[in-house]
């Protein structure tokens, strides 16, 4: 779901990374707060950032028969909150654009508002209300992750209709026509992404329950 | 991934100083975004092609292969903006309608893939010639916060230990039959997840307690191999910008 290098117009380029950037500004000054406070942190974070970005180089089955790649996005938001995710995300899609060439360093701001802003947030506020509510611990990451996932697909297609609105329909056309597209693609990853963070999630709890504990004691700060 | 890295790290251009390399991606993206026209797009990834393979001396085949995954998505994308979608009422109802652009914006259209690809070149020609280090340094430099570009940093250490780990446990699972089939390739893939992170915190664990014995304090300088940056040359590099600034605004 990676906006391409160049594919934005100039104004919306700064426009999306003028939105993004504050949100990105305070996960940083949260985590130097902590980092600060706590300097053995710093490897933490990093070693948990790195998993992050592997996991995006997993590859997961999905329905078209292809395979594809998870975004993260929902176990990212689970483990760190919103703000750190925001963070992570943001030095994971700098990584890519710089490692992969995928993404880019124009489109940075609108790829970060998407995937490291909107789907942990729709996946962090999913998870915590769900089991607020009293869901099982799978059900909730499964549907974090997997609507994670769907929001930030969801997000790309508007940043991509708004700029570019359909010459008959508009914004409103285009955003259909952008959703549609993805959704082929989309709807099945985010499912298999739903169904393999529930796996993770599970197996965690059972098999690395002290090294969670561990790092939930530690990030309670962040 | 690997391959991109390893030709920044073994290429000819690795000890050229980032400001200078970052500060030419950045400009060359700048002219493509604010004044060139299909022509200067064109112009743009030319030149950026003979730059990346001609002079910093990147196998041509890896730039080829560093294209290929961005040039999926841009057709994909170009291709999109090509279809109109509409709505159209009949006897039976309403229904969506499909239909190609107007001749204007398939124009338009192919201008976006063009600049796109220009901006790409771009970027590739930094992943190329660019050690992810050296640039996570010069953003320190910058004004990014020392904490922040530290995690980036060792967040870079890590990926690739982790990746190991990640082919490793891949291979593995391979032999003992672990992606067959959907059910038990998707598990296999969360096995592997899930078995990683404690591996994660594990190295960040132990990489904190050897950091801690030498003293460690936060702060984690490192040596740089990397030429100074020489504001001659940064002048040349903002004066060549103006340049093809001029000359594709004139090309159109």
């Amino acid at each position: 779901m990676h906006i391409m290098e160049g594919f934005l117009p100039v104004g919306h380029a700064v426009a999306w990374t003028a939105v993004s950037a504050p949100v990105v500004a305070y996960g940083s000054w949260r985590l130097i707060r902590t980092v600060r406070q706590n300097p053995e942190l710093k490897l933490l974070l990093a070693a948990s950032g790195a998993y992050v970005f592997i996991l995006s180089a997993l590859k997961i089955p999905s329905v078209t028969g292809s395979c594809s790649h998870p975004t993260g996005t929902g176990l990212a938001a689970s483990l760190f909150g919103p703000w750190i995710a925001a963070v992570l995300g943001t030095i994971v899609l700098l990584f890519q654009a710089l490692l992969l060439a995928h993404g880019g360093l124009t489109t940075l701001g609108a790829n970060v508002f998407s995937m490291a802003i909107v789907g942990p947030i729709v996946a962090w506020s999913l998870f915590r209300g769900l089991r607020g509510a009293g869901v099982a611990g799978a059900v909730a990451i499964f549907f974090a992750a997997a609507l994670g996932d769907l929001a930030t697909y969801v997000v790309t297609s508007f940043q991509l209709a708004a700029a570019f609105p359909d010459p008959v329909s508009g914004f409103w056309g285009a955003s259909a026509k952008f959703l549609s597209v993805f959704a082929l693609t989309q709807i099945p990853l985010a499912i298999s992404e739903g169904l393999l963070t529930a796996i993770v999630y599970n197996l965690l709890q059972r098999y690395s329950g002290r090294e969670m504990s561990v790092l939930k004691l530690r990030m309670a700060g962040v | 991934m690997r391959q991109l890295d390893s030709v920044a790290w073994t290429g000819r251009w690795k000890r050229r100083p980032a400001a200078e390399k970052l500060c030419l991606c950045l400009g060359v993206m700048t002219v493509s975004l604010a004044v060139a026209g299909p022509g200067g797009q064109v112009l743009i990834f030319a030149l950026m092609a003979l730059l990346t393979v001609g002079l910093a001396g990147v196998p041509f085949w890896t730039w080829l292969r560093a294209l290929l995954l961005p040039a999926g998505f841009l057709v994909l994308g170009v291709l999109t903006l090509f279809v109109s979608v509409g709505w159209a009422e009949g006897e039976a109802g309403g229904g969506v309608t499909l239909a190609l652009v107007p001749p204007t914006d398939r124009e338009a259209a192919v201008f976006v893939g063009l600049r796109s690809a220009a901006c790409v070149s771009a970027l590739v020609f930094l992943a190329l010639t660019t050690p992810l280090p050296a640039l996570m340094t010069l953003l320190r430099r910058l004004g990014v916060p020392r904490d922040v570009a530290d995690v980036a940093l060792l967040m870079f250490r890590f990926l690739w230990l982790l990746f190991h780990c990640l082919e490793t446990g891949r291979r593995s699972q391979t032999a003992r039959l672990g992606y067959a089939s959907r059910s038990r390739w998707l598990r296999s893939s969360a096995l592997l997840a899930a078995g990683l992170l404690p591996r994660a915190l594990d190295r960040g664990t132990r990489m904190d307690a050897g950091l801690r014995a030498r003293g460690y304090d936060g702060s984690l300088a490192t040596l740089s191999s990397e030429e100074r940056p020489s504001l001659l040359r940064l002048g040349g590099i903002a004066g060549g910008v103006l340049v093809l600034g001029g000359v594709t605004a004139w090309i159109g």
